[in-house]
């Protein structure tokens, strides 16, 4: 365990004379982080947060954690009183939390010399635990408080003199020579004379500041009036609907963070900007803009456009309750440009080695499949189906969104928009073929709704379209009917090859899809996964037919009550 | 790179550890803390009662913006959750609030399998039975108790 784990909590109490400080420091808390307040805000429904923390949670949803209330963070409050008692509280906690234990241990050594350990061991096995845990930390809190609670008053020093402070660690290699006086600042060699003459002068000063400082009793309670500098000043919310995607880059362009990614991805990086910006404005401008852009970057790492993809697209496609409609509309531009393409280079053989080359990349990205998808896998005896899907099953536009980010952030989707999705290809493959006959893309559907029983089958294992090749080359077509064939032939043939290498593929289908599946038992029906997929295709269905099956799993149209 | 951990979520977990709700346990894994295996005892009184459901519990990376997402692992027969173990309960969605925890959550999930509301339901099947024949639910959700939910020795 490392220091991160080592963290305050009101349960320190519990086991002290002073139990009654439990319920009075979780009172201290945000209900939001769990912590102590840090900046409180007062909402207008007289509820209290961290300013961090109701901001982000007002731009969430809007509401009051605590009781639902819609509020608007610029209505936020400071809650300075709450503020100085916390400082006051976290500043005396220490040397109280001390005195408790030493007091109780005295107790206790009192009542049973040398059998404290034995008796505690034999009373319950939790309570050791808890004790050991607790032991440890006192320790560390109270090295901790016998060196902290120096630094605590220089840190207000800090306010002050902002930019010493920040600036070692974030320019460690620039070439610049430390101050030698130790001021923190970093200075050109040949600067470093001049500046250590003003140095010196800024340091006897700051010391006698200082001295007068101590002598003040309530030295830190100057620190929550609003400072004396100019605050900077908020930053209003925009309206993202209103502005477009190049003004909203030029917005984030203004405010100096990064304008690049999707529109979510900078729609959510500026909200994330405006409520740290914000945050740091409600308590008097501590940070500086430098340390907001670094937590802007953790952010950015953990949650924004770097943060790790959870589900690998393969997972979220396969996934019963995908959007299969909007995902064909959003990537109707990639349609249209792959048709384009290939009626350009219609009937070279160059095509076959791609599909080859693509099948690998498929099988490559599954083995990839990131961990938290694995953990999620339960057990067959359960009869509870695809772990992924239950896991984000209740949120499949948030999926949705996910899917549009992850394209859109030139990655490997983005180059390779029709991996996994095996409808898409099979529906891409015979508008091709449509287009090398002269024949308008729509007919698939005229031809679906004039017939639904005959070609339109969606069950032929070896024609993933369902349509008859033959029947796409018109009487009238400039190319004779016999070339459609082979260039059909060749299709149906790469779409075999594929089938082969991705065998590994379809186990991890057989576990995604497994619902469908457990659909397939009620109705005892036959599984054929290639079946599944090619059938499972919401846009070829005729406008006004009716489907075989239902388009949309029942399971998953209920998931959303 | 996986996002830090976030004290609350360290806290939450320690006080699961140290002062556990009766009749529910959560163990976070040891290769990712936001992952946490539930066990939840039926209540007494209810269908369920001497039944331990295990639960699987998620703490998506922006909770607690978002609610944890749970599901039931153990085969349950409930007019709110449905044959994946996906449970329909207000919190976990449209009413959840970054002032709820973990604890608060399971205590709800609990609560739910005492009284089950076939009139918003999740599984037609189960919710449409459960208002035909609410003895015969209750029968089959005991059976399925016996059958999928014994406590392993």
């Amino acid at each position: 365990m490392d220091g991160a784990y080592d963290i305050p909590d009101p349960t320190d109490w519990l086991e002290t004379p002073l139990k009654d400080f439990s319920p009075l420091e979780s009172a201290l808390h945000c209900d939001i982080c769990k912590e102590f307040y840090e900046t409180p805000m007062i909402t207008s429904c007289c509820h209290t947060f961290c300013s961090k923390c109701i901001r982000t949670c007002l731009s969430a949803n809007g509401k009051c954690p605590s009781c639902q209330t819609a509020d608007q963070a610029s209505k936020l409050r400071n809650n300075w009183i709450l503020q100085t008692v916390v400082e006051q509280f976290l500043a005396a906690r220490p040397a109280a939390l001390e005195v408790a234990r030493r007091d109780k241990q005295s107790q206790e050594q009192a009542k049973k010399p040398g059998k404290r350990k034995r008796a505690v061991l034999d009373s319950d096995d939790v309570a050791e635990v808890e004790r050991d845990g607790r032991t440890t930390r006192s320790k560390s809190r109270r090295i901790a408080a016998s060196q902290t609670s120096e630094p605590e008053t220089i840190e207000i020093e800090d306010s002050d003199g902002e930019d010493a402070a920040y600036s070692p660690e974030k320019e460690a290699d620039d070439g610049l020579v430390e101050c030698l006086f130790g001021c923190g600042k970093r200075i050109k060699p040949d600067q470093m004379d001049a500046h250590l003459d003003r140095c010196q002068q800024e340091q006897e000063a700051e010391a006698a500041a200082k001295r007068a400082k101590s002598r003040t009793p309530i030295s830190t309670t100057s620190r929550n009036r609003p400072p004396d500098k100019p605050a900077p000043e908020r930053i209003s919310e925009l309206n993202y609907s209103l502005l477009n995607d190049r003004k909203l880059r030029l917005k984030l362009e203004d405010a100096g963070i990064p304008n690049t990614g999707s529109r979510q991805l900078l729609i959510k990086r500026h909200t994330e900007w405006v409520n740290l910006w914000n945050a740091n404005c409600d308590s008097g401008g501590k940070k500086t803009q430098r340390e907001l852009l670094r937590d802007l970057d953790a952010w950015e790492r953990t949650q924004g456009g770097k943060a790790p993809v959870v589900n690998g697209l393969s997972s979220t496609i396969m996934r019963k309750d995908f959007d299969g409609v909007g995902w064909a509309s959003s990537n109707k531009d990639n349609f249209s440009r792959l048709i384009a393409d290939a009626r350009r280079k219609k009937s070279s053989p160059a095509e076959e080695s791609k599909e080859g080359g693509k099948g690998t990349e498929v099988v490559d990205m599954v083995d990839a499949e990131p961990q938290p998808g694995k953990k999620l896998q339960t057990d067959d005896r359960n009869g509870h189906g695809s772990p992924a899907a239950a896991q984000q099953a209740d949120h499949p536009m948030e999926n949705h969104d996910t899917i549009l980010e992850t394209t859109n952030d030139h990655t490997y989707e983005q180059d390779h928009p029709y991996e996994n999705n095996r409808t898409a290809l099979s529906s891409v493959r015979a508008k091709v073929a449509a287009a090398n006959a002269n024949e308008p893309i729509e007919p698939h559907i005229n031809a679906g709704f004039a017939a639904p029983t005959s070609p339109f089958s969606p069950s032929h294992p070896n024609n993933p379209t369902g349509r008859d090749p033959s029947s796409l080359a018109p009487s009238g077509s400039d190319n004779p009917p016999l070339l459609q064939q082979s260039h059909w032939g060749q299709l149906s043939q790469s779409q075999q090859q594929q089938q082969q290498q991705q065998q590994q593929e379809q186990q991890q289908w057989t576990t995604t899809t497994r619902d469908e599946h457990l659909l397939k038992d009620n109705t005892r029906e036959m599984c054929d996964l290639q079946r599944h997929h090619v059938s499972s295709s919401p846009i070829k269905m005729p406008m006004f037919a009716v489907p075989s099956r239902p388009v949309c799993d029942v399971d998953g149209g209920e998931a959303e009550k | 790179m996986t996002a830090p951990l976030p004290k609350r979520i360290i806290k939450e977990t320690e006080r699961l550890q140290t002062e556990p709700v009766p009749g529910i346990s959560a163990q976070p894994h040891d290769d990712n803390a936001r992952y946490f295996d539930v066990m939840v005892q039926g209540p007494d009184g209810s269908c369920y009662e001497g039944g331990v459901f295990s639960l699987e519990l998620f703490l998506p990376d922006d909770y607690p913006m978002t609610p944890p997402r749970i599901r039931f692992l153990t085969r349950i027969y409930h007019p709110n959750i449905d044959r994946l173990g996906r449970i329909c309960l207000d919190v976990l969605k449209n009413n959840w609030s970054p002032a709820l925890q973990i604890r608060t959550i399971l205590l709800s999930i609990q609560a739910l399998l005492g009284a089950p509301n076939p009139e918003d339901p999740l599984n037609e099947a189960v919710a449409k039975q459960w208002k035909e024949n609410q003895g015969e639910a209750i029968k089959t959700a005991r059976e399925w108790t016996k059958l999928y939910a014994q406590p392993k020795q």
